[in-house]
C-alpha cells in the first residue's frame, strides 16, 4: 500500500483537526529552527522521513507561501499596497508589481530545505500553500496576540484587499516556480473560497492566519486525488 | 623681464601640470570653492558616469541623499537593482540639459507631457520618460501613472531638501515629442515605445540651448530651494552612437562634450552658486593616455573613476568629513596621495569589470547598438 506523508508548518493543523487518517497517510509538522518548541519533528529527522519513502508513495511540502503575511498581514509603518488593491482615493504607497514578484520568486528560490527533501525522495512531491486571506480580522479581539513580534493590537491587520492582492500574486509565483524544481503545486480548495476570493469564513479558524478542520477535510481530498493521480486540473490551477 | 604669466601658480603650466608629474597626481581641479560637510545632503544626477559619483560618495560615508529609497519592506540589494538609490531618486539617465529642465517642470506641473505610457508587445507598460527604470515593466498603464506620480513627489521632495545637487551633464543629442517638445532620454523605438517619425523630432543641442535650459533649471531650483548649491560635471564616456547619418560618432561626441563643456563654464561663470568640477578633465586628458578608458574606449576605469573622486573628496570635502576606507582609502593616503598604489593597479583589471558591468547594466544609452 502507497503512503502519503505530509511534511509541513502550522498549517498542518487543519488536516490534523479534519478528522481520522487513512492508513498509511501521516501528517506531521516540521519545525527546523534550533531549540524548537512546537512542531513534531525536526529538519533531520524530516529529511530522513522523506528519503524513507518508495517510488508509489506521495510527499506532500507545507512550506512555502508565508511571505505575503509576514509583509502584509500587519499594517507597515510606511503603508503599501499593489496596484490591483488600492481603492481610487487612497494615497498609500504603491510598490510595482513586478519588483514584489521577484522578491517573492527570490525567496522561495533561496529555500534549500525544500530542494533537499525533493532530492532525497524518490516519490512525487506536491506543495500547497497557506490558505487565501480572510476578509475580516477585527485587530481588537483578544483572539488576537502578536504576530512576528509584534502586538496586534498596536499595529492593526492591513485592509483586506491588500493581502489578498499578496496572497494571490505569491500564488502566482509559487505555481510558476515549483514545477521548475520538480514539485506539483496543490491549489487550495476552490469551495473555500469566497466569491471575492478570501478564505470562507466556514473554513477559518479562530486566529488571523490558519484554516479549521472543514478546511482540513477539503484539502485532504486534495491530497488524495493528487496520490492517486495527480489530474492536471489539480497542478496549481 | 615681468610679465603676467610669471607669477601664476604651476597649475597654469602645461609642463608642470600635465606633462610631468606621474599620471594619477595630475590635479586640473583649481578654484574649487565649495566644501561638503559630513551633514551636507548631496543629491546625483545625470549620465551613466554620474552613478559612479553617486556610489562613492555613498561608500565614503558622506550625507548621499536619497529621497526615493523604495519601500523598505522590500531588501535593499532587490530595491537597488530595480533603480532605487542608483540615484537621488529614481529617475534613470538624465543624459540632457532640456531633460532636466522638464524633470523640473512636470514634477511641479507646469509641464504635462502629452506622450502615452508606452505599452510593450507582452502587454507590460513603460514610462517614456524612465524607459529602463522598472525591470519587468509596469503591470497595467494605472500602475505606471502612480508611480510616476510617487516619483514626482519624490524629486519634490528632493529639491526641496538637498544642499547641494551635483548633476552630470552626458549629451547634447535628444529626441523629442512633436507634440509638445518633450525630450526622452531614449529614442522611441529603441527600448520601449514605436519610432514615428511624423511624431517624434531629432535634436542636437547647441550651447544657447543647454546654458537656457540648465539656466531655467536653476532658476527653479532656487525658487524652492534658495540656498542650495549645484556642482556640474561633464560625462566623459562618449556617444554609444550619434542619430547624425552624416557625422562620424567620434565627431559627433566631440561636439556634444564640446556644447556641454562650454555651457558648463558659462553657468559656473554666471551663478554663484553654480561650480564645475573637471571629472571629464581627469579622465580625457593627454596625462591619461587613454589609460582610464576599458577595452571598448568608452567606459571609464575604476582607476579612472577613483582617479575623479579621489580628487572630488580632496577638493569639494571638508577635511575630515568623508569616511576615507577601502577603494577610496587606499589611494588617498598613500606616500604619493594622488599616484595610483600598486595594489589599485593590481586590482585593476577586476575592477575594469565590475566598472564596466556596473556602467553597462545601468546606461539606457548602451540599448542604441545591441545586437
Amino acid at each position: 500500500m502507497s503512503r502519503i506523508l505530509v511534511l509541513g508548518d502550522s498549517h498542518t493543523g487543519a488536516l490534523k483537526e479534519a478528522g481520522p487518517l487513512g492508513a498509511g497517510t501521516e501528517i506531521l509538522w516540521v519545525n527546523a529552527k534550533p531549540g524548537r518548541v512546537s512542531g513534531d519533528i525536526g529538519a533531520v529527522d524530516a529529511l530522513a522521513r522523506s528519503a524513507e519513502l518508495g517510488s508509489e508513495d506521495c510527499l506532500v511540502l507545507m512550506r512555502l507561501g508565508t511571505l505575503h503575511n509576514i509583509i502584509g498581514l500587519l499594517n507597515h509603518d510606511i503603508a503599501f499596497a499593489l496596484v490591483d488593491a488600492l481603492d481610487p482615493d487612497e494615497t498609500v504607497e504603491v510598490i510595482p508589481e513586478a519588483i514584489m514578484r521577484e522578491y517573492i520568486a527570490e525567496h522561495a528560490a533561496s529555500d534549500q530545505f525544500l530542494r533537499k527533501m525533493k532530492a532525497r525522495t524518490r516519490c512525487r512531491v506536491g506543495h500547497i500553500m497557506p490558505p487565501a486571506p480572510k476578509k475580516t480580522l477585527d485587530s481588537t479581539s483578544r483572539a488576537f496576540g502578536a504576530y512576528r513580534g509584534q502586538r496586534i493590537a498596536d499595529v492593526g491587520f492591513s485592509p483586506a484587499p491588500r493581502r489578498l492582492a499578496l496572497w494571490r500574486l505569491e500564488k502566482l509565483v509559487l505555481d510558476a516556480f515549483l514545477p521548475t524544481i520538480g514539485i506539483v503545486p496543490i491549489a487550495p480548495p476552490p469551495e473555500t473560497l469566497t466569491g471575492e476570493g478570501y478564505l470562507d469564513p466556514a473554513y477559518a479558524a479562530p486566529d488571523a492566519t490558519h484554516a479549521n478542520g472543514a478546511y482540513g477535510a477539503r484539502l485532504m481530498a486534495r491530497i488524495l486525488a493528487f496520490a492517486a493521480e495527480p489530474a492536471p486540473l489539480l497542478r496549481g490551477s | 623681464m615681468s610679465h603676467p604669466y610669471r607669477s601664476l601658480p604651476h597649475s597654469a603650466f602645461w609642463r608642470r601640470s600635465v606633462a610631468r608629474p606621474p599620471m594619477g597626481a595630475v590635479d586640473p581641479v583649481a578654484g574649487f570653492s565649495l566644501r561638503i560637510g559630513r551633514n551636507t545632503r548631496v543629491a546625483t544626477a545625470g549620465s551613466c558616469f554620474a552613478q559612479h559619483i553617486a556610489r562613492y560618495l555613498a561608500s565614503a560615508g558622506l550625507n548621499y541623499h536619497v529621497a526615493e529609497p523604495g519601500h523598505p519592506v522590500l531588501p535593499e540589494d532587490l530595491r537597488r537593482k530595480h533603480g532605487y538609490g542608483t540615484f537621488s531618486a529614481r529617475y534613470g539617465n538624465i543624459y540632457t540639459a532640456r531633460q532636466l529642465r522638464q524633470l523640473m517642470e512636470r514634477a511641479y506641473g507646469s509641464f504635462v507631457p502629452q506622450e502615452p505610457a508606452w505599452v510593450d508587445a507582452d502587454g507590460t507598460v513603460r514610462d517614456p520618460f524612465r524607459p529602463g527604470v522598472q525591470p519587468g515593466g509596469f503591470i497595467s498603464v494605472r500602475e505606471m501613472e502612480l508611480d510616476r506620480a510617487q516619483h514626482l513627489a519624490a524629486v519634490r521632495r528632493l529639491f526641496e531638501t538637498l544642499d547641494v545637487f551635483v548633476f552630470t551633464l552626458g549629451l547634447t543629442e535628444c529626441w523629442e515629442s512633436h507634440a509638445d517638445g518633450a525630450v526622452f532620454p531614449l529614442c522611441p523605438g529603441v527600448e520601449g515605445g514605436a519610432f514615428d517619425p511624423a511624431r517624434y523630432d531629432f535634436r542636437n543641442q547647441d550651447v544657447p540651448e543647454v546654458v537656457g535650459d540648465m539656466s531655467a533649471f536653476l532658476d527653479a531650483l532656487a525658487d524652492v530651494n534658495p540656498t542650495a548649491s549645484v556642482i556640474l560635471t561633464v560625462s566623459p564616456v562618449p556617444l554609444m552612437a550619434t542619430a547624425r547619418a552624416d557625422t562620424h560618432v567620434l565627431a559627433a561626441t566631440t561636439y556634444s562634450k564640446s556644447v556641454l563643456r562650454v555651457a558648463a563654464e558659462m553657468l559656473a561663470g554666471a551663478y554663484g552658486h553654480v561650480h564645475y568640477f573637471p571629472s571629464y578633465e581627469i579622465v580625457t586628458g593627454p596625462h591619461a593616455q587613454g589609460a582610464y578608458y576599458a577595452p571598448d574606449l568608452r567606459n571609464v576605469t575604476e582607476a579612472g573613476v577613483a582617479h575623479v573622486m579621489r580628487l572630488f573628496l580632496a577638493h569639494a570635502v571638508e577635511e575630515g568629513a568623508a569616511q576615507v576606507s577601502g577603494q577610496i582609502s587606499g589611494q588617498v593616503s598613500g606616500e604619493h596621495p594622488l599616484a595610483p598604489l600598486p595594489a589599485a593597479e593590481e586590482a585593476q583589471s577586476r575592477h575594469e569589470d565590475i566598472s564596466r558591468a556596473f556602467v553597462e547594466a545601468e546606461c539606457d544609452e548602451v540599448a542604441l547598438d545591441r545586437g
